[in-house]
């Protein structure tokens, strides 16, 4: 274009004013500089994109107009003003990445690593300046810095290998989201691999794995990566994963932890030997985004927006179960239950067992229907009395999601409550609080509605109700002691006075007459009275529902009570549980 | 047992007692009746729980003895029913 023209510079000129630019549809162009600018890039972009080599098809292909277009350029340079000299420097040197022109090769040296993709990115982005230096990570570098890298692991040179890391970390930060690329994982399993072929592990090059390996890791994670990091290990490493899989939980992105459960998910049914699932529990239960098991609100689902589906699949219920059944084997040995028995530090196999519970009924049956399973047939691996004990454990922490309505349930409960009548009472329940301030309202004897209640949450859970006898014979103490000054409120109080009557005695030499009162002479029956229709209502919780069926068919309440008594005394048995 | 119940229980029938050697203004009627059928169901549902509780000393009224004379004393069992077990 333009050989043939002895005014080339006037026919090109004409080419760049504004009328005749805006038919180009190159987005918004500025000023005539700009313009040949643009131009440039992207006709070297389409050439570089499509294989044309200028020097090779020179008869086909005229490069006059690009030769002009590169000394418009390279003259508009030239002619810039001191203040806009920074950016055109920038300019010229970026063009000079452009090969096919030979004007501009003579001068400067381009690298051959450049790939056909980076052009098109730098030359059909509209909000990148064109000619902008998009550095592109080449391979040898990468393979410089990983020699780099692992040599400074292996010579134990911490001095070295973290201003390395950070190197990449910086140089990483610089890149905007979407340039950056899979360099940061790739460094990171490659700084994994090398730390867990080490011979033996340096507590320095420790301290910066677990520093830079979550950093390096936090936007993304692969399978290489995740099954490092669950590996099962030998020695002191074990402790190291532990502590850096801790940290990766805390500070990965919502993205990878969901990433990564689904990858936990899909090896939960194979179950591996060459994975640690104690680290693997810890890992479910720390990411699960559940701070504690023990809060209660109104929303106890879970709140990492990313695992929306946590507990919600049978998939993942069954691989969340598979790995809290194996850690329970593998924590726990005969006699041995670390955790289990005490008030606080549950292990972690057992509040995973517990979210999954928490997470509604259905996942609660299907929880409480595997331990059954096990219960009818134990092995050597889980015991009877472990299982009991993780069964009744499990009820405690979460009573309303279990479903007594069932025979076998209640008998493994009472069973249970026998044989760890001692521990439990010190276990977390969520009723525990409103039991206990409802009895406090009771006993302050503003309350009295509260006593029915109190019955039917006996009625409902008298095993949670019996953890209370404590509380409750304190309560009676209490109330069956005679206070120094007598209350103004009398209502509903028994009085007593002894036989005898007052007694004589001498006070600064004058005779008084003393009424002695030891404790039990005042009480307040209606206390006594409904702390014993509490205790006795929770034997007869297992019939309300058959109850319930009967007085819709009854109409009269007369034959109603008839039939409630009855049943009452016909089966007493529930109380057995509390005295056997 | 272990669960405190017991400790309930000799609370109430310390209570009872100590009702029963005093000059009251109100009958313990309804607090008797509702104890007389927790013992009944505690008895008729666990004998052995029951005899034990019987034979314990640890209720609060040390020098009467055994449980088992704490309830006759506040007529919540019969003697000539005790002398009937015993000779059988």
């Amino acid at each position: 274009m333009g050989d043939g023209s002895s005014e080339k510079d006037a026919v090109f000129n004409k080419l760049l004013v504004p009328s005749a630019a805006s038919e180009w549809d190159i987005g918004r162009l500025g000023q005539r500089r700009e313009v040949a600018r643009k131009l440039l890039g992207r006709l070297s972009a389409y050439l570089r994109l499509n294989d044309v080599s200028v020097d090779k098809d020179k008869s086909t292909i005229s490069t006059t107009f690009l030769e002009w277009l590169s000394q418009e350029c390279s003259s508009n340079e030239k002619s810039k003003k001191p203040r806009h000299k920074q950016k055109t420097k920038s300019t010229a040197v970026d063009m000079a990445k452009l090969s096919e022109f030979s004007s501009i090769l003579k001068t400067i040296d381009v690298p051959n690593e450049v790939k056909a993709e980076d052009y098109r990115r730098i030359a059909f982005d509209d909000e990148l300046d064109i000619f902008l230096p998009v550095k592109v990570p080449d391979n040898t570098e990468k393979l410089k810095m990983r020699d780099k890298i692992k040599h400074s692991i292996e010579q134990t040179q911490p001095d070295v290998l973290e201003p390395l890391l950070t190197h990449v970390l910086d140089k990483d930060a610089q890149l905007r989201p979407k340039d950056k690329d899979l360099h940061l994982l790739d460094i990171a399993v490659f700084v994994m691999k090398t730390f867990l072929n080490l011979e033996t592990i340096q507590h320095s090059i420790t301290r910066i794995i677990l520093a830079y390996v979550p950093r390096l890791s936090q936007i993304s994670g692969n399978p290489e990566l995740w099954q490092q990091l669950f590996s099962s290990q030998q020695d002191e490493r074990n402790e190291v994963l532990d502590l850096l899989l801790c940290r990766c939980a805390a500070s990965w992105h919502p993205h990878h932890i969901a990433s990564c459960y689904e990858w936990l998910i899909s090896i939960g049914k194979t179950m591996s030997p060459k994975y640690c699932v104690a680290r693997i529990t810890r890992y479910l239960v720390v990411a699960s985004g559940q701070q504690s098991v023990h809060i209660e609100g109104f929303s106890t689902k879970i709140t990492l927006d990313c695992i929306k589906s946590w507990g919600m699949s049978e998939e993942f219920a069954s691989s969340t179960l598979a790995f809290a059944f194996e850690g329970m084997k593998q924590a726990t040995s005969v006699g041995s239950w670390p955790g289990l028995l005490s008030r606080n530090g549950m292990p972690d196999w057992f509040i995973l067992l517990l979210l999954l519970a928490k997470c509604g009924r259905v996942q609660m049956k299907f929880v409480g229907e595997a331990l059954l399973q096990r219960i009818a047939q134990p092995s050597n691996d889980l015991s009877l009395p472990l299982l009991r004990a993780v069964f009744l454990r499990l009820y405690v922490s979460n009573p309303q999601g279990m479903n007594l309505g069932t025979a076998l349930i209640r008998n493994v409960l009472m069973e249970a409550g026998q044989e760890y009548a001692v521990s439990w009472l010190v276990w977390r329940s969520p009723l525990d609080d409103q039991i206990e301030d409802m009895l406090d309202t009771v006993m302050s004897g503003a309350g009295q509605r509260l006593i029915r209640p109190l019955a039917d949450l006996s009625k409902k859970h008298p095993l949670l109700m019996l953890r209370k006898c404590h509380l409750l014979t304190q309560f009676l103490e209490t109330d069956g002691t005679v206070p120094d000054f007598g209350t103004k409120d009398n209502r509903g109080v028994v009085q007593g006075q002894s036989l005898t009557g007052p007694l004589n005695a001498i006070r600064h030499g004058k005779m008084v007459r003393v009424n002695v009162r030891h404790w039990g002479f005042r009480y307040t029956e209606y206390i006594w009275v409904a702390l014993l229709d509490i205790i006795c209502a929770g034997e007869c919780h297992k019939f309300v529902s058959r109850l319930a069926v009967t007085l819709k068919l009854l109409s009269s309440r007369t034959l109603f009570a008839h039939y409630f008594l009855r049943f009452v005394f016909q089966f007493p048995f529930r109380f057995s549980l509390a005295v056997a | 047992m272990n669960m405190g119940f017991l400790d309930f229980l000799n609370a109430n029938v310390r209570l009872v007692f100590v009702q029963s050697q005093i000059r009251r203004t109100e009958r313990d009627f309804r607090l008797r009746d509702k104890l007389k059928e927790l013992f009944a169901t505690f008895r008729k549902t666990s004998p052995a729980g029951w005899e034990k509780w019987m034979a314990s000393k640890d209720h609060g009224l040390g020098s009467l003895g055994e449980m088992r004379n704490v309830m006759i004393c506040c007529d919540f069992l019969d003697p000539k029913e005790i002398v009937k077990i015993e000779r059988t």
